[in-house]
């Protein structure tokens, strides 16, 4: 008895690994196109973040604390490669996760509505925190503000397109028939 | 509910901790974790960045190798040009020319007539005369805002007095179906010689006289065994032609 709970607790534990090890694959694979590629489709010198989006997905679809701890992760490693505001990112993936967890809570996990009002928060949060956060650094005037008005409709809508291709792929399944 | 977010919370602790203080000490703490724990990702990412400048540094190197080549190319043209005209040394003294670039064929092989770039802009007219630096071409037949076409001598439908340059003898200037050139209509007894060099006669109306035409390669009778024919090796390649010169021939001449 007590020999097959150990055996279930490993193959849990396993599972957590490989999962983990995924997000964090997913993670690095965006994070290097968010500072190779993103910046090429930059417009009025607002780059969109490729990242808001995969953390968005990632909480909504995996397991919290994976996902949570590997967005966390990949948000430092963003912010080393901008030392002026290190910290940042790490900080908005972490309570954006935080969010999308509450708001997750109490719709089934397919809920269309759910996702919109989820990734419509993480946009205005991403974008007060951003503000918030370079204002208080950098001083806040009208160029910072038209900034972030662009920067939150850019990004909102760069998140609905990368969420629901994401949400396509992972839905595509191969199937290799021997007939 | 505290336990689910406990991570999340000292994770939020962390990341303000990072964030707080001057931008100096941010960028003294990105530099330890740059240094010490993301010393892998940050060496790939300053590789690759290094990678991409250094890409679009050899495009913007050959863009500019791509803009000498061509400016150099057009320099190599323009003094093609310009020896090209240096070495026109006929009777032009009283001659103007306009030096043209020949861009296409028009007619079938054997009668086909040659396309110019300049037309009624560069002030050519219909039966002007054409020559290259090594003899005369043919003459003008169409004049467009922006082309003519030239007529060649070795067009069957071009005829011209000619003359022999050391004796003066005259004859016309023909062309075969298969683009031979002879001098025919020369009267039977002529002095006329293998080698001879012939040249346009004073009896044309277009070409001045003593442009270089052709040497002569061949003498035979004709079959009324009235005349004689020379076939002529002409001085200007037709076939291999870049530049000619169309030659503005005076209002005076014209009247006359």
């Amino acid at each position: 008895m007590s020999s097959n709970a150990g055996k279930k607790s490993t193959g849990s534990e396993d599972v957590m690994f490989f999962m983990t090890l995924w997000i964090a694959i997913q993670g690095l694979v965006f994070l290097y196109l968010q500072i190779f590629l993103v910046p090429g489709i930059a417009v009025w010198n607002v780059t969109p973040s490729l990242l808001l989006p995969w953390v968005i997905y990632t909480i909504w679809k995996k397991r919290f604390i994976n996902g949570i701890s590997v967005a966390f992760g990949i948000g430092l490693m963003f912010d080393v490669m901008a030392p002026e505001t290190f910290g940042l990112h790490a900080l908005i993936f972490v309570t954006i996760g935080i969010l999308i967890d509450i708001i997750r809570q109490p719709f089934e996990a397919d809920s269309v509505i759910a996702m919109i009002i989820a990734i419509g928060v993480s946009n205005l949060v991403y974008a007060l925190i951003s503000l918030l956060a370079l204002g208080l650094l950098n001083g806040f005037d009208g160029v910072l503000v038209s900034a972030g008005a662009i920067g939150l409709a850019y990004n909102l809508l760069f998140s609905f397109g990368v969420f629901w291709v994401m949400q396509f792929l992972s839905r595509l399944r191969v199937i290799i028939s021997h007939d | 509910m505290l336990k689910r977010y406990l991570v999340p919370l000292v994770y939020i602790l962390f990341a303000i901790v990072m964030l707080l203080g001057t931008g100096e000490s941010r960028q003294r703490k990105a530099a330890w974790f740059g240094r010490t724990i993301l010393i892998p990702y940050v060496g790939s990412v300053r590789s690759l960045q290094s990678a991409q400048s250094l890409k679009a540094e050899v495009m913007a190197l050959q863009n500019e190798m791509t803009r000498y080549q061509l400016h150099n190319l057009e320099l190599i043209n323009r003094l093609k040009e310009y020896t090209q005209a240096q070495s026109v040394n006929f009777a032009m003294e009283s001659t103007r020319f306009v030096l043209a670039e020949l861009i296409g064929y028009s007619g079938a092989f054997h009668e086909r007539n040659l396309i110019i770039n300049k037309g009624k802009g560069s002030r050519i007219n219909v039966n002007d005369p054409v020559i290259s630096p090594h003899g005369i071409i043919g003459k003008i037949i169409l004049v467009s805002d922006t082309y003519s076409v030239i007529l060649p001598l070795n067009n069957p439908q071009f005829q011209l007095p000619v003359m022999d340059q050391a004796t003066s003898v005259q004859g016309i200037l023909q062309s075969d179906i298969n683009g031979k050139l002879f001098m025919n209509m020369i009267r039977l007894s002529s002095q006329i010689s293998v080698g001879d060099t012939i040249v346009t006669s004073n009896l044309s109306k277009l070409f001045p006289k003593g442009f270089p035409v052709g040497r002569i390669r061949r003498i035979q009778e004709s079959r009324d065994n009235l005349f004689i024919s020379a076939e002529i090796t002409p001085f200007a390649q037709i076939e291999n032609l870049e530049h000619v010169f169309v030659l503005e021939r005076r209002e005076e001449e014209y009247r006359q």
